[in-house]
């Protein structure tokens, strides 16, 4: 193993959590505690719980401001059940007044970020396409970086992603109801909150992530290049070129290195 | 404004076709150009989210580097000891103490 190499490749994929128990696995070759031999419904909802408060947030933000905008409350409970997208469901509030065309554009743009995330569950789901694009459909980004985090294992990954749709599809609806028929009463300074609680989350699961310095490169990488690259284009693009670049140049360095 | 049922089945459309074309697509394997590229495609699409997110919460921060430090901070900790749940409880713990000192 030592001669070959692949003691560091090893170490790097097994290693996190906790790393004491991880190493002691990778020696005695035992599947490591933390990593379950397959990914169930239940462990999604249970690994959805930090997220819901979020969610509950900024859904009832939504509720409020699509009544508020004219929208009735049907209406924008019918919104959350159709859309299912935080940021396309206000920006088409915004600019509810602008051609039917526009909306879509800008629906379309900003929910750019999920090719890249449909493309890298792509690889993990073996699945007829017609199933892919359901479970493409249940994705949203909160959801996506649970399965990331979740690598050990591709076993009841389409369960995984089921439950934590269930999870985040319930609570987004079921908070819509509130907020639409709680309307003015709603504080705007809880999308404050919401953004800092979807903040943490992001930057300790993107963290987690990180198992090796060039993985670790990949999302600062792209987390810059998407900054710098939304001054001149929608976000939900910036950040689809900036991953895809950046991955690219990577996946590129690897080859010549190999 | 327009219809609000024309706004959300447009919407809808558009949400749907980013999320579901993709899905269509064949898979490509594990090994080759296109197969390291997807190894790294996840851990950079979290990056662009997340630094998408955080500079949205600095625009509105009368601080931006105690909330800079404050996540780096949470990162950090997330990264060593791969415990979500305590990175996670900092991390919140973290948030409101900032909003407290109106730091963010």
């Amino acid at each position: 193993v030592l001669v070959d190499g692949t003691l560091p490749v090893l170490v790097n994929e097994v290693l996190p959590r906790p790393r004491l128990v991880n190493l002691i696995s990778y020696f005695t070759m035992t599947e490591p505690a933390a990593y379950p031999a397959r990914l169930t419904f239940g462990m999604a909802v249970v690994d959805s719980l930090p997220l819901l408060p979020a969610y509950v947030l900024w859904a009832m933000i939504f509720g409020a401001a699509a009544t508020v905008s004219g929208f009735g409350a049907i209406q924008a409970v019918a919104m959350s059940v159709l859309v299912f997208s935080g940021t396309a469901q206000l920006a088409a509030l915004k600019i509810a007044a602008l051609p039917l065309a526009s909306i879509f554009l800008t629906s379309v743009l900003l929910s750019l970020r999920f090719l890249p995330m449909t493309l890298a569950l792509n690889q993990r789901l073996d699945r007829p396409r017609w199933q892919r694009a359901v479970l493409a459909w249940m994705l949203v980004d909160g959801t996506f970086a649970l399965a990331t985090g979740r690598r050990g294992t591709n076993a009841g990954l389409p369960s995984y992603l089921a439950g934590a749709f269930v999870a985040a599809y319930c609570t987004w609806v079921a908070a819509t109801v509130a907020g639409a028929l709680a309307g003015p009463l709603v504080p705007r300074a809880w999308a404050a909150a919401a953004d800092a609680l979807v903040v943490v989350i992001f930057v300790v699961l993107t963290a987690e992530l990180c198992i090796t310095i060039r993985v670790g490169a990949a999302a600062i990488g792209a987390g810059v290049a998407a900054l710098l690259l939304s001054r001149v284009m929608p976000a939900g693009a910036a950040m689809l070129v900036a991953a895809v670049a950046v991955s690219a140049a990577l996946s590129f360095s690897e080859g010549r290195r190999q | 404004m327009n219809d609000p049922w024309l706004i959300i089945l447009v919407a809808a459309a558009g949400v749907t076709i980013a999320k579901v074309v993709p899905a269509l697509l064949p898979t490509v394997g594990d090994t080759g150009r296109l197969g390291s590229l997807m190894r790294y495609l996840p851990a950079a699409i979290l990056g662009a989210v997340t630094a998408s997110g955080i500079a949205g919460l600095a625009v509105g921060s009368s601080s931006p580097w105690a909330l800079y430090i404050a996540l780096a901070v949470i990162a950090a900790l997330a990264a060593w000891t791969r415990r979500t749940s305590v990175a996670l409880a900092l991390g919140f713990a973290l948030v409101v103490v900032l909003y407290a000192a109106h730091l963010v």
